[in-house]
């Protein structure tokens, strides 16, 4: 299974899907001129990756903004790691936010509240 | 890259206003974020920055999706006017497009459902509005007033102004300054 790799820009998230370890990285700002366009790749690679890897995912998140179309499919990616979890399948989440940045660790935490996999918040 | 916002220090009350009139594009929203760091940095907080920065680009946003005015066939955005006003105890918002009479009464009802919540109804709304499909006619996730009310604090204000023939929609968003609020 290849890598997913994109740079960032000043509106979309660098990407960075390794297949080989299993952990994925998000980073940036994240407010695309077309969102589904941007996103649906990436969630496309997580399925591939539970059907053909089936290995550990460790998911690493350093946003720093999302627009609310960002927000819904980012939730909708995090949907997919749970159901994932639940049927014996090992997720981590590292939700990464700056120590003065509450927008962020609120969003974290809520998210917290809906997972049932390890999801750790860290003050960078 | 546009180059037509309009961006003034020290103006009346306000201590910066930045205004723009036109497509509103997703080179407008990129130009915007740049502009709102670079002049807002002296008078606002950082997370008032991103508050303001949420609000104002959500609201841009619309205006592009929305708005019954169009650019031309290379970009039909919507075409509208945004203001982004500093003011001493608080940031004022205000957004205008063309709309009709039946949008704007759709739109109304939805801000005062969304005005009559507390935080914590905001909270559980924005949960169900993730896990749900998006809204057939959203052009965005169908959350985005949700948290624009969330981030804000305030009321959201909707108006409809009938200039002769042409009807506008008004948004006005404010975010409170110096209460951790922004």
């Amino acid at each position: 299974m290849d890598n997913l790799v994109f740079e960032k820009t000043k509106s979309t998230l660098a990407v960075n899907f390794n297949a080989q370890t299993g952990v994925l990285e998000l980073s940036g700002s994240s407010y695309p001129e077309n969102t589904s366009e941007f996103y649906q790749p990436l969630i496309e690679w997580i399925q591939k990756y539970f059907l053909e890897v089936t290995k550990k995912l460790t998911l690493n998140i350093k946003i720093d903004y999302l627009n609310s179309s960002s927000i819904k499919f980012l939730s909708d990616i995090i949907d997919k790691l749970e159901n994932y979890h639940k049927s014996s399948g090992e997720v981590e989440i590292n939700w990464y936010y700056k120590e003065d940045d509450d927008d962020m660790m609120e969003m974290g935490e809520e998210i917290k509240e809906d997972v049932t996999f390890t999801f750790n918040l860290i003050s960078a | 890259m546009p180059d037509d916002f309009i961006i003034k220090h020290n103006s009346g009350e306000a201590s910066l206003v930045i205004g723009y009139a036109g497509v509103c594009n997703h080179s407008v929203l990129e130009k915007f974020t740049e502009v709102l760091f670079r002049e807002a940095e002296p008078y606002l907080s950082p997370k008032e920055i991103k508050t303001t920065l949420f609000c104002s680009n959500e609201v841009i946003q619309n205006v592009g999706f929305y708005s019954m005015e169009r650019g031309s066939e290379s970009d039909a955005s919507g075409i509208g006017k945004f203001e982004l006003a500093i003011l001493p105890s608080r940031v004022l918002i205000t957004s205008t497009n063309l709309t009709t009479v039946s949008d704007y009464e759709r739109m109304k009802e939805r801000i005062e459902n969304l005005n009559a919540l507390d935080q914590e109804g905001l909270k559980q709304l924005y949960k169900e509005k993730l896990r749900s499909e998006s809204e057939e006619e959203s052009k965005g996730a169908g959350i985005g007033l949700i948290e624009i009310r969330r981030k804000s604090k305030n009321p959201i204000v909707i108006t409809l102004s009938e200039q002769e023939s042409a009807k506008q929609i008004i948004f006005e968003i404010t975010i409170d300054k110096g209460n951790d609020n922004g």
